[in-house]
């Protein structure tokens, strides 16, 4: 029987299947990408339940595991590894002062935080755009849930001051 | 489609985003949300699979023995209690019928036997085929032939299969006339206790015997006064 039965690998994908697009999408920047990965991310999760091993984690950790998996491969796919443009889509776009405004500060963070380096980009996707806690990111990136605390700490003090640094 | 957002979420995530200060908030206005297009196209992508696992796991729980199926739950549960939990299951033996009105206070605690529950089957004494009534029978022995005035009568036994026995106490001088009792035995091993609280002390000459008449144990006690 394999570790994950259907019917928990289906509550799994129900409960997360938000989550783990808007974290793809945090990774990849780009929507429709987001969308295919997300769909083979859980098609190779669902394939890959027998080998779930609970002693290691909850199947939820487990799953953005999977779909981290498969946004690094889209990434290498595409060569964007190291450089990560923004979406065609035009934050700056006109409109009322105060959302040119907003876009334009919006414009400022993903410009910082194309400032980071990969892992930290993953991590900011991990726990801003997934929801995850520290010990949920632990156990995706097979760290101490201190270290993954410590780590998130140190990438929002980088990103903060990027943001200073870029308004 | 019933959709779960967000029961995950931690409430740590505030805390983390405040230490973006004025940036959080436009680092939150920046994360995707699934389009319902995109999660409906999701869904059915993904039900022929589920599908085909559900139909895959149904196969599988059909080809099991039955015994594998059913019984193995059982069995996991039986299997820790015969080794360590004795689950003591006190029976008031007024199951059975009683040979003459009134009635002889005997309990049963019994505990289930080791085949049961999944266990290494008791090994059979030396005595077993001697004993009366045969190997199938329970064999019963008498722990202490005194006690003191308010204390039970214990015996022993270990019953290869369910049945039961006869129990009488009968006065030889002094004491209280009593009765005897048909006392179901469950099968495994346990223990019989025959109150004394309503007795008068003196002695008393007691009797387990076999449905066929045979007796399992006949010895002289005493309650003590």
């Amino acid at each position: 029987m394999p570790s994950v039965q259907t019917a928990e690998f289906e509550d799994v994908y129900r409960e997360s299947a938000g989550a783990i697009f808007a974290f793809v999408a945090g990774m990849l920047r780009d929507r429709s990408a987001a969308e295919e990965v997300t769909a083979i991310a859980f098609e190779r999760g669902f394939r890959a339940r027998a080998t779930f091993d609970r002693r290691r984690g909850a199947p939820r950790a487990w799953m953005f595991g999977i779909a981290r998996n498969a946004a690094l491969d889209e990434l290498r796919r595409r060569g964007r590894v190291a450089e990560l443009p923004p979406e065609p889509e035009d934050r700056t776009s006109a409109g009322p002062p105060e959302l040119a405004e907003a876009s334009a500060r919006r414009e400022v963070v993903l410009r910082a935080l194309d400032k980071l380096e990969p892992r930290e980009r993953e991590l900011v996707a991990l726990r801003f755009d997934g929801g995850l806690s520290h010990a949920e990111i632990a156990e995706v990136l097979d760290i101490t849930a201190t270290n993954a605390s410590t780590m998130v700490h140190r990438v929002v003090t980088k990103l903060r001051k990027a943001c200073d640094e870029m308004a | 489609m019933r959709w779960r957002n967000g029961e995950h979420a931690d409430p740590g995530i505030e805390a983390d985003l405040a230490g973006l200060g004025e940036w959080g908030p436009e680092l939150r206005a920046l994360r995707e949300e699934p389009s319902p297009e995109f999660l409906a196209r999701l869904d059915r992508r993904l039900q022929a699979d589920f599908a085909r696992g559900r139909a895959d796991e149904r196969a599988t729980e059909d080809k099991q023995p039955w015994w594998r199926t059913r019984l193995w739950p059982a069995f996991a549960i039986g299997a820790p209690a015969a080794a360590g939990i004795v689950i003591a299951v006190v029976l008031i033996a007024g199951s059975g019928a009683d040979t003459s009105p009134g009635s002889l206070p005997v309990t049963v605690q019994s505990a289930p036997s080791p085949q049961a529950t999944g266990g290494a089957a008791a090994p059979e004494g030396d005595n077993a085929l001697s004993r009366p009534g045969g190997p199938a029978a329970p064999e019963v022995q008498l722990v202490a032939d005194e006690v003191s005035a308010g204390e039970p009568f214990v015996l022993s036994y270990t019953a290869p299969r369910a049945g039961s026995v006869f129990v009488s106490l009968s006065p030889i001088s002094g004491g209280s006339a009593t009765t005897t009792r048909r006392v179901a035995l469950p099968a495994g091993t346990g223990r019989l206790r025959i109150a004394t609280d309503e007795l008068d002390g003196g002695r008393y000459a007691l009797v387990v015997s076999l449905p066929n008449g045979q007796s399992a144990v006949r010895a002289n006690v005493r309650i003590l006064d």
